[in-house]
């Protein structure tokens, strides 16, 4: 970080921020206790990150493995408690987990005693405010919108780790979220797979056009599904650059054929690149 | 269910390893190395090996290579379990046993499920009670009976607390350990959608206990007929095993064989039901 010049990126400062936010994310810290440490020696894992998203951006959110993006995502879902800083949705601090966000997980994470039609409703059964009928009738909706109508009441080891993804994802958005945390959702699946879950991805985000924070450590995934594409640093996490993306959305597969399109991804790559030490890059986890 | 969701997830933090995989969806059981028998096939098999220890059993006898006193014979046995029909002694004595085990069975089953979901549920209670717990659980109950004597006699009331204190261990210790494990994934999950604590149990915790639990009641099925046989030896003498332990006595080692067999066979009808539920609660588990 200590490279970056005066034509890189904007560096956000919580300054720079304009008010229509709907997601501010500002100075966020946290850390760990380190493992087996009776002293309580701590390790830094997030430190002073600050990103926004404005209602109905889709933001992208990169960087190397194990440098806290699943952290920043479990602070943003209040299912981890910040150290530092704070975290607006909607106006509103956030002290906990809430109806108002929705969080599509790494691993799909399945209740394996559960069809899938009752794994994509658990979240509105919790709720316990809709009628049983409501809830099957939006959820199955919700199925076919993700293509796993036909697959409602197997079990999730019938089905492919694809599928169990787009139930995963089914899960989270059936409960219509303000805000939708996405961590690397596709980062498991084969190419192929992966492609065709981020044009369809592309597809309902351009429908419903929900505010969405992705995660991922996929470059060209980053750049195709998101307005703007945040990368952070390894350990501690910070946002060493922020670059917008200038495609319209929705968007189709052709632009990833174009040379600005590519020319962006290069431009990311290098970014990430200043962001490890040269000693740490490639360097899986 | 009072208590406070950053607990839970203390706990869960202490006690799971933070990137280990799921229980159930990462790990898929498949049929070892060697090719699986189908049902029937394996069922036959099963069949013919007793069958076949049953002849070799009666020949051996037959042909006065086995002394008829210590291991009389499948004819002899039959024999004595006709009489036993007839002077309508075998009836009876099955239906005391059985009551016996049921209400014994019974009060282990509610009362481990009770405490071993308590127990897994509230670490603060496991905190307490795990030592007691271990300790009960290792002492030889049999040196309890005099003790159990002492308060109440050595009636019905003495049968069951035999039963019970040999058959509920296993349920609380496999209820207990089955809901302290939840996965932490799925706990995740359930927190994102606000799930109380009570949802937790309900839809995470004990679902995902139910493989324990039934390992659970399989061992405490199998210890209570262990309990039910010592009840019975020791207090009173009644129903199947009295008449095996008076039979013992006599040497009429044809009617204690009776009574023997009348308790594998019951135990081997508990471990097929139980396969049976097994496989309707776990369909999931393909
Ligand atoms: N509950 C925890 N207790 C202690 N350390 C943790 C905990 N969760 C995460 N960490 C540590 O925090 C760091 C960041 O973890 P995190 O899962 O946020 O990374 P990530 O960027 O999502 O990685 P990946 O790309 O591999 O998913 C890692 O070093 C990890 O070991
Ligand atoms: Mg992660």
């Amino acid at each position: 970080m200590a490279g970056m010049t005066a034509d890189s990126p904007r560096q956000v400062g919580a300054n720079e921020m304009a008010g229509d936010a709907f997601l501010r994310v500002a100075h966020l810290g946290k850390s760990y206790r380190r493992r087996g440490s009776s002293d309580g020696t701590e390790v830094a894992v997030l430190q002073d990150v600050s990103l926004e998203a404005k209602a109905g951006e889709f933001v992208t959110v990169i960087g190397p493995s194990g440098c806290g993006k699943s952290t920043l995502l479990t602070c943003i879902a209040g299912l981890t408690e910040v150290g530092d800083g704070t975290i607006e949705v909607d106006g509103a601090a956030v002290s906990g987990p809430g109806p108002d966000r929705a969080v599509v997980f790494q691993h799909a994470s399945l209740l394996p005693w559960r069809t899938i039609e009752r794994n994509v409703g658990y979240g509105l059964e919790l709720r316990r405010d809709l009628s049983r009928g409501e809830i099957r009738s939006r959820v199955a909706r919700m199925l076919e919108l993700v293509g796993l109508g036909e697959f409602a009441g197997h079990y999730p080891h019938e089905i492919s780790g694809g599928m169990k993804q787009r139930a995963n994802l089914a899960r989270a958005l059936v409960v219509e979220p303000k805000l939708v945390l996405m961590d690397e959702p596709f980062g498991a699946l084969d190419a192929i797979t992966k492609e065709t879950l981020q044009d369809e991805l592309a597809a309902l985000a351009g429908r419903m056009r929900r505010t969405t924070v992705f995660i991922t450590h996929d470059i060209e995934e980053a750049v195709f599904l998101g307005d703007k594409v945040v990368v952070m640093s390894p350990l501690p996490g910070r946002v060493a650059a922020e670059l917008p993306v200038p495609f319209p959305r929705p968007r189709r597969r052709e632009v990833t054929a174009e040379p600005e399109f590519a020319a962006l991804v290069q431009r990311l790559r290098g970014l990430i690149q200043t962001a490890i030490p040269a000693s740490q890059s490639g360097e899986e986890r | 269910m009072s208590m406070q969701t950053s607990e839970i997830r203390e706990r869960h933090r202490a006690r799971l390893p933070v990137f280990r995989p799921t229980r159930w969806s990462r790990t898929r059981r498949v049929a070892g190395p060697r090719q699986e028998l189908s049902r029937p096939t394996r069922i036959a098999f099963g069949v013919s090996g007793v069958v076949l220890i049953l002849a070799l059993w009666q020949i051996a006898a037959s042909a006065g290579l086995l002394d008829p006193l210590v291991a009389s014979s499948p004819s002899k046995i039959f024999t004595a379990a006709r009489r036993l029909i007839s002077e309508d002694i075998l009836g009876p004595a099955i239906l005391s046993t059985a009551k016996l085990f049921g209400v014994g069975f019974g009060v282990s089953l509610v009362s481990g499920l009770a405490i071993g979901a308590a127990l897994g549920w509230y670490p603060r209670l496991a905190a307490v009670l795990d030592p007691w717990v271990s300790i009960l659980y290792a002492v030889p109950r049999i040196a309890l009976l005099p003790i159990i004597s002492v308060w109440v006699g050595i009636g019905f009331e003495a049968q069951v607390i035999v039963v019970w204190l040999v058959a509920v261990f296993p349920i609380v210790i496999n209820t207990q350990s089955g809901i302290s494990t939840v996965d932490r994934d799925h706990l995740q999950v359930a927190r994102g959608f606000l799930a109380t604590d009570w949802q937790v149990l309900r839809t995470v915790a004990i679902p995902g206990a139910t493989p324990a639990i039934v390992s659970g009641i399989r061992q405490g099925l199998m210890q209570g007929l262990i309990g039910v046989v010592l009840a019975e030896y020791f207090f009173g003498n009644t129903g199947i095993g009295g008449l095996i332990f008076s039979a013992g006595t006599t040497l009429e080692t044809a009617t204690a064989f009776v009574g023997a067999f009348i308790f594998a066979a019951a135990a081997l009808l508990f471990s097929v039901a139980l396969k049976a539920i097994e496989r309707r609660l776990e369909r999931w588990r393909g």
